[in-house]
């Protein structure tokens, strides 16, 4: 075999441990990237560490954003500041966003409650979240981790916490309420009836809605 | 259902098998050892996708080859044909399903309805109650399969209910963490209720339903004016009025709240319940039931599942008797052979030739197995 000199085979070994690409395309790129211009390389190489160095989470909300400020549902004024939607991670929010229509800010988790793997509640965004209601005057939570077994004891979690806001252990503040909802869990938009699986059809047929 | 055709390839004792069958009563006759069992066997891998007998999934590979095959065409009671085929090799399991490879084994499960009865069978009455849970659970998923998510709810929530047990309970010398515990441990409560409760009730209305099949059943097994019994789901939740179900299960873990402090697990819900088969209404059949009431009473039991899923699946499982007629009396002999003549496809195994002169009347086929081959005798 063929060897290949040692940094091109360190470069296509570094590649190969990025999620979603094989030895094969490792090397692909690995080659391509020796054809391309000097100044291009560079440039991709700078792309990659001012990523790295200046994006990070939303000191807010927990979402990406850059160089420690505001991310951008954070800092834009038009959004709805009393509707805040709770997800468990930033791809999370990010999808919601794709899905458009939201035009409240969102609050990260940054996972989801499960003791089995560790995650107990003081390790999630939880009492960040809670000063954040009572700065920002939040009217109605959106409660939207996942619909698994663990993103739903999240939201059972949540909503005791929600509740209690009402009777707040410190005379001193005022009691809250804030109204709790729930992501809807039905048919995909666009599906077929006799597609979908049976616990879709279930579900969709108990969060039914008027029309 | 039914079995039209089924190959073999290195499975147990079986080289090289290839067969037919018509519908109805099929005998499989042959010495001991000959790998009667063995066809019985496979069809039930097929079927659950492991062994009616305990043993790891290697132990069916043929002594010195590399994978075991199991091939079957079948047609299911609406006149559909289909095909499955499982490979055994190197621990692993390699499914399809008309053709595709099968992924999520758990909606192949089924898929080949069966039933079995083989003497080892009686482990089901007098087994751990995580046999007759796990029969009840099989049955219910194939009735209803948007339960899945329920179960799995119910699954997490206990690990994790029982997790934080012991996190809120730590053994002596180790340090308590974190303030939200119990808040933790109430949203795991909530949702091992909710999903719980959905299961208990699920599983008492279908044990009532099967009873339905199983007492006429039984009796038409047993002698005319002998002993009754009847199917019960005995539950750790008082489980009426239907509305109060939640309640009640919330208010048992509520009560239980100092037990599982010591214990650390919870001590309450579905997975504590059981399949009682009730005496004459009131004795325990475990306790008082002779041999041949037993074996008589899960052969009723099978056969009330068969009966469920042809009424509500359309769809008569085939009936897997193995060795079922040896040590009853000649009058059960007679009347399980007239049930099972109303079955769609039956397959009886038996080394006695006395037994088989018994059925071959009633048969639409007999084979004789020897050393793994299988050889058309009548029919
Ligand atoms: N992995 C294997 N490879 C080869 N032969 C095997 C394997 N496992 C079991 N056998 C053989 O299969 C035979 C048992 O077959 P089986 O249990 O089907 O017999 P049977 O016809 O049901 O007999 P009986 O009338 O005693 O119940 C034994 O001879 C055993 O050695
Ligand atoms: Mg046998
Ligand atoms: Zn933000």
């Amino acid at each position: 075999m063929l060897a290949l000199p040692p940094v091109l085979s360190d470069l296509i070994q570094r590649l190969s441990s990025l999620p979603g690409i094989g030895p094969k395309a490792a090397e692909r790129l690995g080659l391509a990237l020796l054809r391309r211009d000097l100044h291009e390389v560079q440039a991709l190489a700078d792309a990659l560490l001012a990523c790295r160095e200046r994006v990070g989470d939303c000191p807010r909300c927990g979402c990406l954003s850059q160089d420690g400020e505001l991310c951008a549902v954070c800092a834009d004024g038009f959004r709805d500041g009393r509707l805040l939607c709770v997800v468990e991670t930033a791809l999370d929010a990010i999808a919601l966003e794709r899905g458009g229509g939201f035009k409240g800010r969102y609050h990260v988790l940054g996972g989801a409650l499960s003791p089995l793997r560790g995650v107990l509640p003081e390790d999630l965004r939880i009492a960040q979240l809670l000063a954040r209601i009572r700065e920002e005057s939040t009217q109605e939570v959106v409660l939207a981790t996942n619909a698994s077994p663990d993103g739903e004891a999240t939201a059972l979690y949540l909503k005791q916490e929600l509740l209690a806001l009402a009777q707040p252990e410190d005379a001193l503040q005022a009691p809250l309420f804030v109204r709790i909802t729930r992501l809807a869990r039905g048919l995909p938009s666009g599906a077929q009836l006799d597609y979908a699986d049976a616990a879709t059809l279930h579900s969709a047929l108990e969060h039914r809605t008027d029309f | 259902m039914r079995l039209e055709r089924l190959r073999l390839k290195d499975f147990r004792n079986h080289e090289q098998t290839d067969v037919s069958f018509p519908p109805g009563i099929i005998v499989l006759t042959g010495p001991n050892g000959a790998g009667k069992s063995n066809l019985l066997e496979a069809i039930h891998y097929l079927s659950y996708l492991r062994s009616f007998r305990a043993g790891q999934d290697r132990e069916v590979v043929r002594f010195g080859t590399p994978f075991a095959a199991v091939e079957a065409k079948l047609l299911d009671d609406a006149g559909r044909p289909f095909e499955a085929r499982l490979v055994l090799k190197g621990g692993q399991r390699y499914v399809r399903l008309n053709g595709s490879d099968v992924t999520k084994f758990q909606d192949f499960i089924g898929r080949l309805a069966s039933q079995f009865f083989y003497p080892g069978e009686l482990a089901l009455l007098t087994g751990d109650p995580g046999l007759r849970r796990e029969v009840l659970d099989l049955e219910l998923l194939r009735l209803k399969p948007a339960l899945a998510p329920v179960y799995k709810q119910y699954h997490s929530a206990l690990l994790q209910r029982n997790k934080t047990l012991k996190l809120i309970h730590p053994a002596p010398g180790q340090r308590r963490r974190d303030s939200g515990l119990d808040k933790a441990l109430a949203a795991f409560t909530q949702q091992l209720v909710s999903a719980g409760t959905q299961i208990m009730r699920e599983r008492r209305g279908l044990v009532g339903v099967v009873d339905g099949h199983f007492s006429p059943l039984y009796e038409s097994l047993a002698p005319p004016g002998g002993e009754k019994v009847s199917l019960r789901y005995l539950s750790s939740v008082e489980l009426s009025p239907d509305d109060q179900v939640a309640a009640h299960y919330a208010q048992r873990l509520a009560a239980a709240a100092d037990k599982e402090s010591t214990l650390r697990y919870t001590t309450v819900g579905p997975h504590r319940d059981d399949l009682g088969f009730i005496l004459n209404d009131s004795y325990d059949l475990r306790r008082y039931g002779s041999q041949g009431q037993m074996r008589s009473a899960v052969l009723a039991f099978r056969l009330a599942l068969c009966e469920l899923s042809r009424l509500r699946l359309s769809d008569d499982p085939i009936l897997l008797l193995d060795d079922a007629l040896s040590e009853m009396d000649d009058e059960r002999k007679k009347r399980l052979l007239k049930l099972c003549r109303s079955r769609s496809q039956v397959f009886i195994s038996s080394a006695s030739q006395r037994e088989v002169e018994l059925i071959a009347p009633l048969a639409s086929a007999v084979y004789s197995v020897e050393q793994g081959q299988v050889r058309l005798v009548k029919g």
